[in-house]
Parts: C-alpha cells; structure tokens; sequence
C-alpha cells in the first residue's frame, strides 16, 4: 500500500490516521468554550449528574429536581458537569542541540516535528484547539489555539518553515509560557532537555501549579543514550561550539552512567509533579511510540 | 656481577626504535582526530573528570605494553644470548687463588705419583701455561700458610707449589676457601678463579657447602680438579685406646680399630711394637668398606718390662695404596710402680682386727707378702699424726681411712699434692671429726660438700640400705661386670650424709634417694675420691664386695706420670714442659723424618714460664709422626730434658669415601652456590666452564612470545570493536 500523498513536510496523514480512534483525552479536567470531550471545571447543563443545589429565584424550572422536593418539600436544582473542549499547547524545542542525529534517520528536531504535526491533527480533529510554540532561549514561533483545517494547515507550513538554531533557555522560556497561557489545558513538551534539569523542573512545576497537565517528551538520539563512538574524536557541542578530545572507550561507561541518571532523575521528578514523561528516542517510529503512548493513556484514564 | 648478557648481531638493537612507534601512532591519532557535532559535551565531561585517574593509568599502561613489546621484538631481532653464570670469558685478564689439598687421602699411590704430586703437577700447569693468571697466589689445605695474598710472581709461586708437602690431617676447606674468595672478590680482573686440586672426599668437601663467602664473592669461580681415585685400596689403624694402667711389668692393654676402606674384603695382620719388641700379629677379617663389618676391634696386650717413656706403634703389616695410615703411633709414660700411702685413723680397739680402717686397704692394695709375687703397687702406712709433708710427696695416691682430724698444715700438703695431679681417696668412719673437715678440708675442695652428722645404726638388727645407683661407665668401676644389675648388692648400714655436692662431682655409688656413696671429682690436675661409709666391713660391705679391686684400680691410675696424652692430633698445639729446674730457654723440635723424605727438619720454640712452670708451645703439627724434643738453655750443660710425642692421622680421612665430580658439583649448587665446576683435570674443568658458558639462544623464545602477545592484543582489540559495532 503507498502513503498517501501530503503536501507537507511533517504531517503523513495515513500515519496519524491509524491513531485517531485512540484520540488524546486530558486526564484531568480543562477549561473550553464548546462542548467536547474533556471535562470542564465549570458546572452546567450536560448528561452527568454533579450536585444538588438549592432553587434560587431565576433558575431554569427545568432543572428543578421534583423527586427531592417530594422527599424534602424543598426546591431544589440538578447541576450536571459541563464537557468541553481542550486547549493544548505543543511546545518544541528548536535549539541547536535538537539539530542533532548520528546515523541515518531524522534528527530530533525533524522527530519532534512529525510528533508535533500529528499529535496538532489528532487533537483537532477531536474539536480541541492546538497551539503551538517553538522556542529555544526564547520563543521564536507562536501561534494561538485553534482547531480548524486553516489552522493545522497553518500549524504544519510553520513547522516547515522552522530551522533549529541556537542555545536553549528551557527553563527561562517554560516560566515565561506559564505565565501567558491563561486557561488551563494540556502543555505537550518536544525536547532534549539540555538546560539545567533544577531550572527546568522549576519551570514544569511553574505549568503544573497553573492547573495544566503537562506530557513530556523526551527527545534523545540513540547515540546519545549508547555513545557508540570508537576512535579518538573530537567533540564539538552544538549550542556552544566548545571542543573535547576523548577516546570513547575509555569513557564510554562512565557517559552511560551519567545519562541514565539524567533520565532517571527526570523520570523520579516528573512522577512526583504529576507530569507524564516519556523518554523517546528518535529510532523509534514516531507513530509507534504515539500509538503506544496513547494506548496506555487510554488504558490508564479507565 | 655483569648480568652476562650479549647479542650476535647489536646492530639489530637499532630497532629497538620502533618502541617510539606506540607512542607516535597516539600522537597522529590526537592530531587526526575526527571532529564529531554533538548536542551536549555536559556528560561526557562529567565522565571525563570521573574516569580522569583511571584513563592515565590505563593509557599509559597500554602504551608502555604496546612499546615493551616492539622493543623485546626488536632485542629478539639482534639474538641476544645469556651466559648462563656469567663472567668467564676466554682471554680476559685473570686472578687465581690454586688451594692444594695436601690432607692425609692426598697421599694415596696412583701410577703416576701420589694424588698430592698429581696436584701439583696441575698447579703447576695452571702457573705456566700461556694463559696464566695475571695474578695468583698458592695455598695449601694443611700447615702454616699464613694469608693469601696474590702476586705476579708466577716462578715464586710455582717454587712455593712444589714445596707443598704431604700432612697428616683432613682438608679445612671453608676458612681457606672463603680467604680465597674475600681476596679475589677485591681483585681487580674480570676473571676469578679458585682452582681447588684435590681428591673431593666427602668428610672434607661436603664442608665446602658452609663457605658462604664464596657465594657471595662476586664474580669468583670455584674450579675444583678431582685428583682422586674411586676405589683406592686401603685398610687403616683408625683408633688405637690404651688403658689406664702403664705400669712396669704389669700388662697394658690397646684396644685398635682397623677399618676397611677397599672396595674388597680383605684380611690385615695387626701388631704392636714398642720397647724394641712385636707382638704377635693378629689377623682380622674385614669386609668390604660401606657393608657392615668394614671396621673391627682387635684387642692388643704388652707388658713393658722397664719404666719409663715409651714410643710405640699398633701397625698393619701389609701394603696398601695409602701407607701412611697403616700405623697407629703412641707415646706412654710407663711407671714403675703405683705409690698408695695410707693414713688410718685410730679405730676401736675392742673391734676385730679386720674391722681396723687401715687394714681392709692394706690388704687390698698389698695382697701378697713382700718378695712373694711382683706386685705394681707400693704401699707405705702411715698414722694421721705421723703424716709427713715427704710421704704425701712421695705417693701417687693418698688414703685417708677414718682419719679423726688433719691439721692445717696437713691439709695443705694434700691440697697441694692433689692440685698437682695427685689422687686423694676420703674414707669415712666412727672417728671422723665431721666439723673439723667441714672447717678444713671442704673449703680447700678435698670434700665433694659440706658433711652431715652419721646416719644409720651398725648391728646385727640394724636395718640397711642397698645401693641402687652405680656408675658402671666410670673407669673405676668399668667392666668389672658386663652391666650394672650383675653388680654385687652392697649394704650399708651407716653413713655420712653430703649435705650438698658441687657441681663437677661425679656420683659412683649411691643409696636410694641420691644419697651418695661414693664420688669423684677433680681438684686442679688430680682428683678426690669421697667414701661417706667406712673402707673398712665397719658400717657397709662395701670393702668386701667392691672395695679391693677398686682402691686397687684406683691406684694402679693413679701415677701422674701415666696422664700426658699418647697421641696429638694433626694442627694441635702441643705443650712441651721441659722442667722449671732445667733453665731451658727453647726447646728444638725434630720432625717427623719419614714424612719429609728428607733429613729431619728441626723447629725452635721458645720456653716460657707459666703457674704451672715452664712450658713451650709447638704448632706445626701437621704431619703424623714421632716429634723428638730437646731443651736448650743455659742449664742444658747440666741436665738436658728431651721428650717425644707423636701425632696420628684424623681415622675418618682413612675411610677414603670421595663424591665424583657431577656428584660433588650437584651437591654445591642444590645449596646455592653457581659458580662451581669439577673435573678430573684443569682442561676438563675449563671446557664445563666454557661450555657454560655458550650463548644460550633465546631470542626465538622471545620472539614467538611477542608475536604472540601482539596477536592476542589484536583480537582482543577486534573482538571489542565487533561488540561496539553489536551495540
């Protein structure tokens, strides 16, 4: 079977198709405008049933509740939990460091954007409105919530037109978006995490604090987590053009270590704070990982 | 010491550059490094400062194996070779200590000249050869060679090996050797010799092991030249022992060990000779040496019929391959009679006659009417009172037999008498003054310790006591009965106890619970004798069980004339006392001629006085022999004072048992010493050393070891790559 045609860079249609029946549901309630698929903090008029509050003069007779009037002689109303749509925020990282792949394949960047233009469709598609950001040690593409067709087709010609450069300020751009996205939502995080990991952790409890719930995707390049380098090599970091000669061999262990416990000390952090990580490593098909990870969202939210 | 190491061809060596190589391809490989872009260098130098200790060590190890390993490959390419002790090399300028073993077992006969003249025929190739020592020295095993020095006179040195003469002793190796060794190590030539020519007998050469000087003198070879021959037939007098006795007309008994040191069986014929007579000879078998029964007793007895000094010898009369050994001599002084003089005390008139303390011993030491039967002992009786100063000096031995008391003046006479080798016999009885001797004769040392009061009651109900201990090794008591429990049961009924006995007393009778009985113990040359009961049947049986023959043994011993030594071994130094009265000044010592072939060689040596009067040292004993001496001096017009003495061969150098050459040389280097080779001639020796000495090859073994090394680094190398390129 061929792919189907697309006239985008970072969007393959057939493969974000396979995963809309899984769809992206907030784990806890977001706040909306229109009705749709997630909880909404506010209390209105819908199917399920929330609390009893007493008939004050002006309340919709409609929803008046006759069997506990019976039982009580009192008056008294049903309220029912609103359900809405969902204001998501994909934030990716564009730094120089994401610029970065060892062998054939993507880089992270050009990962994170497929991951970013698919988890756009499949949130639009569900009637949820997808921004998006990119930053580096600022933010250098926003663009605000929406969740119609001309949206995603700005979503994805903006993807196209970004070119990963420069240092990060994870931390610094995080606290700022904090403080900008006004309501509460889901925050999806495509990024390698080269910043301080205190400043950052600070950063996602800055969004979390904000009543959003945050998903992390971690973006690593394989040969950053094995280090299968094997003749003397000079290093030279992407960011900020520093140089180190090494003979991996004799380091290669020790470089493990120091990475596992990079992850681990994220993964120990973001469970505390309640943030969803995932560490993911760009040899891993994009949908794959999307269709695993959102299985076992699915699975866990029952 | 050099570690003796060389190559065929050095040239070669000038690969050992390639040990560079290492360290040049890590220098390309930093310079080439590839320039790799990767997102973060946070970890890998974090990593860097985690590993910083490890890596150095590790990289530095690696290159240092890596350059070790061209540099072996390349010193395999130039074929080193070791010598294997080191040092000996053809050619080189050459110091040589040549040590001649002129021990007894030299002198056994070879077809051609004794083992001694083969010695010294080598030696003195070793000195004339074209390829002498630069600098030797000459030492021999035995006699006066005083400190080894080295010398460039090579024809004073060969002069001084042809003057070595036989000796009579065994070889002492170790000290000369190990002088030889010190000399050498100091010596400035890259080549050191000890050339030790000799027969390699065991009992000497096994002593070499002990000269750990020569172990550690660096550089210093010992060569050792086998002159011996394995098989040698010879039969010795090994030991000859002479009783006590050496009375005139009265018969003296030696006892010879002969000793078969022939690879056959053979019987000898033994006699003794002395006083212009021989015996009969006695034929013993003996068997082969190294079996049992190569070693046997012949008994000899002789009755000299004049007193006096007597040179003698106990021979084998047959020939063998080492005469000098057949002969066993001896030197006795043979007295005339035994003088006893007997001091009684007063005794209890109401006894019976035999009960008196001074009759038991007269009839003991005086058994036969005077004129009836020659009798060696003469015996004068004396009261205590009665003791004179000229009694006491003219007896050899001194009874005193229930002597109440002895005054000062008494006691002193027989304190000087028993200093001066005379023998003091101290018998107890019912008149003893315990107190007076305590106060007299215990001081002086005429008493084994202080007395006690009598103990025990005498009559018919009286209980007695046994003696249980006797000393049956004891000459007084020897072989009168074949072991101790065939002795007589001796009672005694009453005795003075010892209170406590010195030291150096000897108990030869004792009463249950170490009382003592009898004892001896020696007062400067002479001895004292103590009986805590009566010589007398008064308060023990002793006089009528053992009494009579021992006073009688004790007698016949007791001549201090009888006492100066029958024989010196070789290198003993020999007192020659020509007499206080004589005025001598030196006494001239006449050689043994036999040995020397040659007119008797004559040594002074010079009289000094000493406490003991005048006396005069001789050491050059070294050949086995009869000595004669004669003082000099201004009384020599008087009186002239002339002795003998004689010296034997060591018996256990007769038994001639000699290691051959591999054995002796196996032997040195199982205890550590490296540098010993051994032949039957100089050349056979040079050729083992050289032969030694050969290049060992191991540069193939080098070789293939590297190649081995480097092949094994390279799989590993290949099998760490696979696993990276795996991950």
């Amino acid at each position: 079977m061929s792919a189907a045609k697309t006239p985008y860079l970072y969007f393959e249609p057939d493969k974000a198709g396979r995963l809309v029946r899984l769809g992206l549901m907030a784990r806890r309630a977001v706040e909306g405008f229109i009705t749709g698929l997630h909880r909404s903090p506010h209390k209105g008029f819908s199917v399920e049933f929330a609390e009893h509050r007493e008939y004050v003069p002006g309340d919709d007779v409609r929803t008046m509740d006759w069997v506990a009037w019976a039982r009580s002689d009192r008056y008294y109303v049903k309220q029912f939990e609103q359900q809405t749509n969902l204001r998501a925020h994909i934030l990716l990282d564009v730094s120089a460091s994401m610029d970065y792949r060892h062998a054939a394949g993507q880089t992270k960047f050009q990962y994170g954007c497929f991951l970013a233009a698919c988890l756009a469709y499949l949130l639009a598609r569900q009637q949820d409105m997808v921004a998006l950001v990119a930053f580096d040690r600022s933010v250098r593409l926003r663009l605000a919530p929406g969740s119609t067709p001309a949206h995603l087709d700005r979503v994805f010609t903006s993807l196209e037109k970004i070119q990963p450069g420069g240092a990060t300020a994870v931390a610094e751009t995080f606290h700022t978006l904090a403080e900008t996205i006004a309501k509460r939502g889901l925050v999806i995080i495509l990024s390698d995490l080269y910043d301080e990991p205190e400043g950052i952790l600070k950063a996602l409890q800055h969004f979390v604090y904000r009543k959003h719930q945050v998903i992390l995707l971690h973006l690593m390049d394989p040969a950053e987590l094995e280090f299968p380098f094997t003749q003397i090599t000079q290093f030279v970091d992407q960011e900020t053009g520093q140089r180190l000669q090494v003979d991996p061999r004799t380091v290669r262990s020790a470089y493990q270590e120091e990475v596992r416990s990079f992850i681990e000390g994220y993964r120990r952090e973001c469970g505390d704070r309640n943030i969803e990580y995932l560490l993911t490593p760009t040899d891993t098909p994009y949908e794959r990982m999307l269709l695993q990870f959102l299985a076992w969202r699915k699975a866990a939210r029952r | 010491m050099m570690l003796g190491l060389g190559f065929v061809t050095p040239w070669l060596l000038a690969g050992l550059a390639a040990a560079a190589i290492p360290f040049v391809i890590h220098l390309l490989a930093s310079v080439r490094a590839k320039e790799v872009r990767f997102p973060t260098l946070r970890f890998l130098r974090m990593s860097m400062e985690k590993t910083a200790r490890r890596r150095r060590i590790q990289h530095w190890l690696l290159l240092l194996l890596r350059a070790a390993a061209l540099a072996l490959l390349a010193m395999a390419a130039a074929e080193p070779f070791q010598n294997a002790v080191g040092g000996w090399q053809a050619g080189q300028r050459h110091a040589a200590v040549i040590v001649l073993d002129n021990s007894l077992s030299m002198s056994v006969k070879r077809e051609e000249g004794t083992c001694l003249d083969i010695a010294k025929r080598q030696a003195d190739n070793i000195l004339g050869a074209d390829d002498a020592p630069a600098l030797a020295a000459v030492a021999a095993t035995n006699g006066r060679t005083g400190q080894v020095q080295l010398s460039a006179d090579l024809e004073a040195l060969r002069k001084a090996v042809r003057a070595v003469a036989p000796s009579a002793g065994r070889a002492a190796l170790p000290g000369l050797v190990e002088q030889a060794a010190g000399v050498l190590a100091k010596a400035d030539c890259p080549k050191k010799t000890i050339y030790l020519l000799g027969d390699v007998q065991k009992i000497s050469y096994e002593e070499l092991a002990t000269a750990r000087e020569l172990a550690r003198a660096e550089g210093v070879y010992l060569l050792v030249v086998d002159v011996g021959q394995q098989g040698a037939a010879n039969a010795a007098v090994t030991d000859v022992e002479i009783s006590p006795e050496r009375l005139a007309n009265q018969p003296v008994g030696f006892k010879a060990t002969v000793t078969n040191a022939s690879p056959r069986a053979r019987q000898v014929r033994v006699v003794l000779r002395g006083q212009g007579g021989q015996s009969e000879p006695v034929t013993k078998d003996l068997a082969a040496a190294g079996s049992a029964g190569d070693s046997g007793t012949v008994w000899l007895s002789r009755t000299f019929a004049r007193a006096g000094e007597v040179t003698g010898d106990v021979a084998i009369l047959d020939d063998d391959d080492l005469n000098e050994d057949n002969a066993r001599r001896f030197h006795i002084t043979v007295a005339p009679a035994a003088r006893a003089l007997v001091v009684g005390g007063p005794g209890d008139p109401n006894d019976s006659p035999k009960l008196s303390p001074t009759w038991c011993l007269e009839a003991s030491l005086s058994p036969w009417a005077a004129g009836e039967k020659a009798w060696p002992i003469e015996r004068r009786t004396v009261a205590a009172a009665g003791m004179a100063d000229n009694d006491v000096a003219w007896a050899d031995i001194v009874f005193l037999s229930n002597v109440p008391a002895l005054t000062e003046t008494q006691t002193r006479t027989i304190e000087r008498f028993v200093k001066g080798g005379g023998t003091l016999v101290v018998a107890m009885g019912p008149d003893v003054n315990v107190a007076a001797y305590n106060r007299l004769l215990a001081p002086a040392g005429l008493l084994p310790g202080e007395l006690g009061e009598a103990v025990g009651q005498v009559g018919a109900d009286a209980d007695a006591m046994a003696v249980t201990a006797i000393d049956v090794e004891h000459p007084y008591l020897a072989g009168f009965y074949a072991s101790a429990s065939e002795f007589p049961r001796v009672l005694v009924w009453r005795h003075v106890p010892l209170r406590a006995a010195g030291a150096n007393v000897r108990t030869l009778l004792a009463l249950p619970g170490g009382r003592a009985i009898l004892t001896v113990h020696p007062l400067g040359d002479g001895r004292v004798v103590c009986c805590t009961t009566t010589a007398s049947p008064k308060w023990s049986d002793l006089a009528v069980r053992l009494g009579p023959p021992m006073w009688i043994r004790m007698t016949l011993s007791a001549p201090r004339t009888m006492r100066s030594p029958e024989s010196y071994p070789p290198g003993e130094t020999v007192e020659i006392r020509p007499g206080a009265g004589a005025g001598a000044e030196r006494v001239s010592v006449t050689l043994p001629a036999e040995r020397t072939g040659a007119t008797a060689a004559v040594e002074n040596a010079t009289v000094r006085m000493t406490e003991r009067g005048a006396v005069a040292t001789f050491r050059n004993t070294t050949k086995a022999g009869v000595y004669a001496w004669r003082a000099e001096g201004k009384g020599s017009d008087r009186e002239t004072p002339s002795g003998e003495f004689v010296v034997n061969a060591p018996g256990a150098e007769s038994r001639l048992a000699k290691f051959d050459a591999g054995e002796f040389v196996a032997m040195m280097r199982a205890k550590g010493f490296a540098r010993v080779y051994a032949g039957a001639s100089v050349d056979q020796v040079h050729r083992a050393v050289e032969a030694d000495s050969e290049p060992v090859p191991w540069w193939d073994r080098v070789a293939a070891a590297v190649i081995l090394l480097l092949v094994g680094e390279a799989m590993a190398a290949n099998l760490r790559r696979s696993r990276e390129r795996a991950l």
